[in-house]
């Protein structure tokens, strides 16, 4: 019965931040194109299934690309897609990042001070050319969501490591903790039952920005001609494809227009969610939006 | 007596600063003490004066530079870390922080029964809980599936020390229990302490920074001054005549329900505590009235004066 209170209140206190009404709206429209993809009368990769370079219509509410492909139903895969590619590297650096960072604060010493230098390490790489780099070489291996989910998650799970390691350097000192170990309950314990409760906050907020930063970083690759198979719709390809068919110069405005479109609605709305989110569990930031008389 | 606890030349040594500026600051300095059976023994003194870090110590939460700690003739064992908790258990200062505030406050208390394999099954667990929340006037109802904002300040520190005395620990550490706690709930809790001490034969390392409630209850004490124990003795000998000037300070600031009665001496603080603990000798010279020239240059033995161990230059001739 409590629970279900808090749940209620926590609904509550979040709708009445308009930024997260608008954002839980358009992440819903995203939601109902994913599941639109499965009803696709189209294959995605097959080229000339309908006339080509035709304007927004009934028929076609999108229009159609000069490849002869419905760009509405075009979309409805590559949100699906960028979206995977999203939820595998947030997944996965989110995973190293909780151990990571959970290890290096809780465990202290010289434990803490390798793990800190590795993070700082990675944090420093120029990442982008490394990217670059690797899905040139390995151009056949970062094909796929799955593999390039990871590879973007190497490059992302040090910030977020450092939050959750700090945050963990100062639990570990609170006194419950050391009730805690008193009590007898091995470390693996009281981590996952004393520790991870207190971080997951945090995960959940680092979460969608992991998940914008990946997009976007999937974007500029797709845009490179790098990462994903061109011909797999995703934001990234379908801006790729549009630019590389020169669709500006033959004046299919919504065919360019629709993926730039997306991405920006895209990372509006998990910026939004993530900063009313993180607004929320900051209660400061929270009373100085709602006021202290609630 | 049986000695309970005992502690042997402790010491603790922090380094503190970078590589280049390194300075090493003894927390704790040749700390011995022992504790009786079904006694309580006060470790008092100013803040930064060492006594938490003493308690942190024996807790097994820092590990000393040097010396022992021997629980029941035992010295402690590094593979046998589970008996040893069972046997020394603790109490914090702040209630309120004493329990996970995403917990109820029932499950530390299975934890604990159960970690420390204790009982079969839920309700002998139970039957376990209820038995020690009764003994601090608790009941198990008043904590079952609550969680710790629901309760007081002073419920929260009786469910404390009820958890605390779960596995039966022949030893409790109470590191300032009565700080945070109002006055009137203050007297409640060293009250059960006392009560405890008598019914169950409970030993307490009382550590403090109140001399009020130190005299009130227990039995032998020690006044520690940056990392020494400067004074040791029964409790209404150091705390009726002091023998340290230190300890007389000490007593001296205990602010009096009078307004006709002033502060008698005015209470200097020259030196931070960072240069106190990097003093030779005497680390109290700075500010004490009786200082000698020896003060500033060799450091105090102790010297045992009318059953009280005092480490003070102007004790060294005397014998008694």
């Amino acid at each position: 019965m409590k629970k279900v209170n808090t749940v209620k209140s926590l609904i509550y206190d979040l709708f009445k931040d308009y930024r997260f009404v608008v954002a839980f709206i358009i992440i819903c429209i995203f939601i109902l194109l994913v599941i639109l993809s499965f009803f696709s009368p189209y294959n995605p990769q097959r080229m000339y299934q309908v006339p080509s370079g035709l304007p927004p219509s009934f028929k076609y509410p999108l229009g159609t690309n000069w490849l002869g492909q419905d760009v509405f139903w075009q979309l409805t895969f590559a949100v699906k897609n960028s979206l995977i590619i999203a939820l595998v590297t947030a997944f996965f650096s989110r995973i190293i990042a909780v151990i990571i960072g959970i290890l290096a604060g809780y465990k202290g010493g010289t434990t803490d001070r390798v793990i800190t230098t590795i993070g700082d390490t990675t944090m420093v790489l120029p990442f982008l050319i490394i990217l670059i780099a690797i899905s040139m070489i390995l151009k056949d291996w970062t094909n796929n969501f799955f593999n390039l989910g990871i590879l973007l998650a190497f490059f992302s799970w040090a910030w977020d490591a450092r939050v959750i390691r700090s945050q963990v350097l100062s639990l570990r000192e609170r006194e419950f903790v050391k009730v805690a170990v008193l009590s007898g309950m091995p470390t693996i314990r009281i981590i996952r039952k004393q520790l991870l409760p207190h971080v997951l906050p945090i995960v959940f907020t680092t979460f969608i920005n992991n998940m914008s930063w990946a997009i976007g970083m999937e974007i500029t690759l797709a845009y490179l001609g790098l990462g994903i198979d061109p011909t797999v719709p995703t934001i990234g390809t379908m801006l790729q494809t549009a630019i590389y068919r020169q669709a500006l110069f033959m004046g299919l405005w919504w065919w360019l227009l629709t993926p730039i479109v997306t991405a920006i609605l895209l990372f509006v709305a998990l910026y939004w969610i993530s900063v009313s989110l993180s607004e929320y569990l900051d209660p400061r930031a929270r009373f100085q939006r709602i006021g202290f008389g609630k | 007596m049986e000695k309970v606890l005992e502690v042997k030349n402790l010491k603790k040594i922090y380094s503190i600063g970078s590589i280049f500026s390194k300075v090493k600051i003894t927390a704790v300095d040749n700390v011995s003490f022992y504790i009786n059976k079904a006694e309580t023994f006060t470790l008092a003194g100013e803040s930064g004066c060492g006594k938490t870090t003493t308690a942190k110590i024996i807790l097994g939460f820092e590990e000393p530079t040097s010396g022992d700690i021997i629980i029941e003739d035992k010295p402690i064992q590094k593979n046998k870390f589970q008996d040893f908790r069972k046997k020394v258990q603790a109490v914090f200062q702040n209630p309120f922080e004493s329990f996970n505030p995403l917990l109820t406050i029932d499950d530390i208390f299975y934890e604990t029964v159960f970690n420390y394999k204790m009982a079969k099954n839920k309700s002998h667990a139970e039957e376990i809980i209820n038995e020690k929340l009764k003994a601090v006037g608790l009941s198990f109802d008043e904590i079952n599936g609550r969680y710790p904002t629901e309760l007081s300040g002073g419920q929260l520190q009786r469910a404390s020390i009820a958890r605390s005395l779960l596995t039966n620990p022949s030893i409790l550490i109470a590191d300032e229990p009565v700080s945070m706690v109002d006055a009137s709930l203050r007297m409640s809790i060293v009250n059960l302490f006392s009560k405890l001490k008598k019914e169950t034969g409970l030993s307490v390392l009382y550590i403090t920074h109140d001399l009020a409630t130190a005299y009130y209850v227990s039995e032998r004490i020690a006044i520690m001054f940056r990392g020494n124990i400067v004074e040791m003795g029964p409790v209404d000998k150091v705390l009726i005549h002091p023998k340290h000037p230190y300890t007389q300070l000490l007593i001296e600031s205990i602010p009096e329900a009078d307004p006709d009665k002033k502060w008698k001496r005015k209470i200097s603080i020259a030196d931070t505590e960072y240069t106190e603990y990097l003093k030779t000798g005497c680390k109290f010279a700075g500010r004490c009235q009786n200082v000698m020239e020896t003060c500033k240059k060799e450091e105090p033995k102790e010297v045992t004066v009318d059953n009280v161990i005092v480490k003070c230059h102007l004790y060294n001739g005397r014998r008694a």
